[in-house]
């Protein structure tokens, strides 16, 4: 097992947790990432655009277009943020279905919720601040949950994606759409170059923020890479689980059914 | 990855202006609210799925390959009762715009379906009858003056292009028939054809003369054998 797993898997006992490249107290790491998010939610959208070069609405496409969602169904859109997947669930799932924008930052959500009203999105979408390690709904609920980008923030990743895994019906499934490891080392260094020299000047010049940015680049670093993702997925319960590297691996995307 | 993803979002992207600039898109897309559309397109062995509500079509990929073939009831694949799936070749997407064509296609094999075929038809009436003003379109982006001068100008150049079109035509027919006879004008098959059948007609009675006279010979043969015995 390597040391990225082992890490992983003591989540639950160990009392610190990685917050990009430091260790802090687990306890205040989600208030700490909220911090990050609260400086950010305003201009989330534009950084997103400029970050990835306008890439990230392919990768959101493709995890759509593996959702499978149908007419009538129930989705989560889980650290949905401002919403861009939520948007288009909505218009798939119908007015019989029902779509749930979740995020533990309210002013992540609060901008969400204000694009998808300004863009007549309403009906069949709810908003709910929610910590995705103790999800506040019943079993057996969701036709599908995507999280996508939001992960790698959450202070204990197994017990989330056991929390998901509780609340999905059987037959469901979760996509996980996140950094993960460029997948040739030529790549990996330019990606690196990147995202702890340009990425965070971006983020000055454009949000003035460039701490928040250099979190943002330092999480992705200690997230687990595509093998040990997919492994702390079966390790919960999912089955069929698989995963598919977008942009040589700069982000994939991982599925995992509940049967 | 992107290939497919890019397909679908400009489609989307399209159709969607299409149905925002189309004056009566409203009632056409109603009857299709909360409806799936699955076009399986021969060619790209690949299929689009068009999720319809009241306002708005959204176009996604099939990437999972569950819609290569006739939906299987018990698959993955299985129809909703609100979807239907369509296999076509891309040479014949627009006829799908043809509501009556519809029967004839299944009948003929170029369209393989499956699912609600009302949901098809409400697809096919919607492209059909979309009505998009060009003109009130671009008065929202250069003013009302410069889109009827536009509007007017395009007309008058499709007007003249076939025209010039026409005339092009003409002047070829008739390079090619008589000043530099390659094709024949129909007048002369016709000539021709009366004249092979003349001469066939002329032949089929020379035979029938020939075979009489073949049938005089052996009786008057036969009888002057008779005689000598």
């Amino acid at each position: 097992m390597s040391n990225k797993k082992q890490k992983n898997t003591s989540d639950n006992e160990s009392a610190t947790a990685d917050f990009g490249f430091t260790k802090v107290d687990k306890a205040k790491k989600a208030d700490m990432v909220a911090d990050v998010f609260h400086s950010v939610a305003a201009k989330y959208d534009v950084m997103n655009d400029l970050m990835s070069l306008g890439i990230h609405r392919f990768w959101k496409r493709y995890t759509i277009d593996c959702s499978g969602v149908r007419s009538g169904q129930k989705v989560l859109d889980l650290a949905g943020g401002t919403g861009d997947l939520a948007a288009k669930f909505s218009k798939m799932v119908g007015p019989s279905g029902e779509v749930v924008l979740a995020d533990i930052n309210h002013s992540m959500l609060n901008v969400g919720k204000e694009k998808l009203l300004n863009k007549g999105i309403v009906g069949n979408v709810h908003y709910v601040q929610a910590n995705a390690e103790k999800l506040p709904f019943p079993n057996h609920h969701f036709d599908l949950i995507t999280i996508a980008f939001g992960l790698r923030n959450v202070t204990d990743k197994s017990k989330a994606l056991a929390s998901m895994f509780r609340v999905l019906k059987p037959g469901g499934r979760l996509l996980v759409l996140e950094f993960s490891k460029p997948s040739t080392e030529a790549l990996s260094k330019v990606y690196d170059a990147y995202s702890f020299y340009l990425l965070p000047k971006i983020g000055k010049l454009v949000a003035n923020d460039a701490e928040s940015y250099r979190y943002l680049a330092e999480s992705i670093r200690m997230h687990p890479d595509q093998d040990s993702l997919e492994q702390m997925m079966k390790d919960v319960g999912f089955e069929q689980t698989s995963y598919h590297n977008l942009t040589g691996g700069i982000v994939a995307l991982h599925r995992g059914y509940k049967f | 990855m992107a290939a497919p993803q890019m397909v679908s979002a400009a489609l989307e992207a399209g159709v969607n202006k299409a149905l925002k600039w189309s004056s009566n898109s409203v009632g056409l897309l109603k009857p299709l609210a909360d409806k799936t559309c699955i076009i399986y397109i021969q060619e790209l062995e690949s299929a689009l799925i068009f999720s319809f509500n009241d306002r708005y079509i959204s176009v996604s990929s099939d990437t999972d390959s569950l819609y290569t073939s006739l939906p299987d009831d018990n698959g993955p694949s299985a129809l909703y009762d609100n979807e239907c799936w369509v296999s076509i070749s891309f040479f014949a997407l627009d006829k799908l715009k043809q509501n009556n064509q519809m029967t004839k296609l299944i009948k003929s094999g170029k369209l393989d379906f499956s699912g609600d075929l009302g949901i098809l038809q409400g697809v096919s009436r919607l492209f059909d009858k979309l009505d998009i003003d060009v003109e009130e379109v671009m008065s929202a982006y250069v003013g009302d003056a410069a889109a009827y001068q536009f509007n007017s100008s395009g007309k008058k150049l499709v007007a003249s292009i076939g025209q010039q079109l026409s005339i092009l035509s003409v002047t070829l027919a008739d390079a090619a028939l008589d000043e530099k006879p390659i094709g024949v004008r129909p007048i002369i098959v016709m000539n021709f054809n009366d004249e092979v059948n003349a001469l066939r007609a002329d032949f089929d009675r020379f035979e029938a003369r020939l075979a009489l006279m073949e049938v005089k010979l052996k009786i008057k043969m036969n009888v002057k054998q008779g005689k000598s015995t």
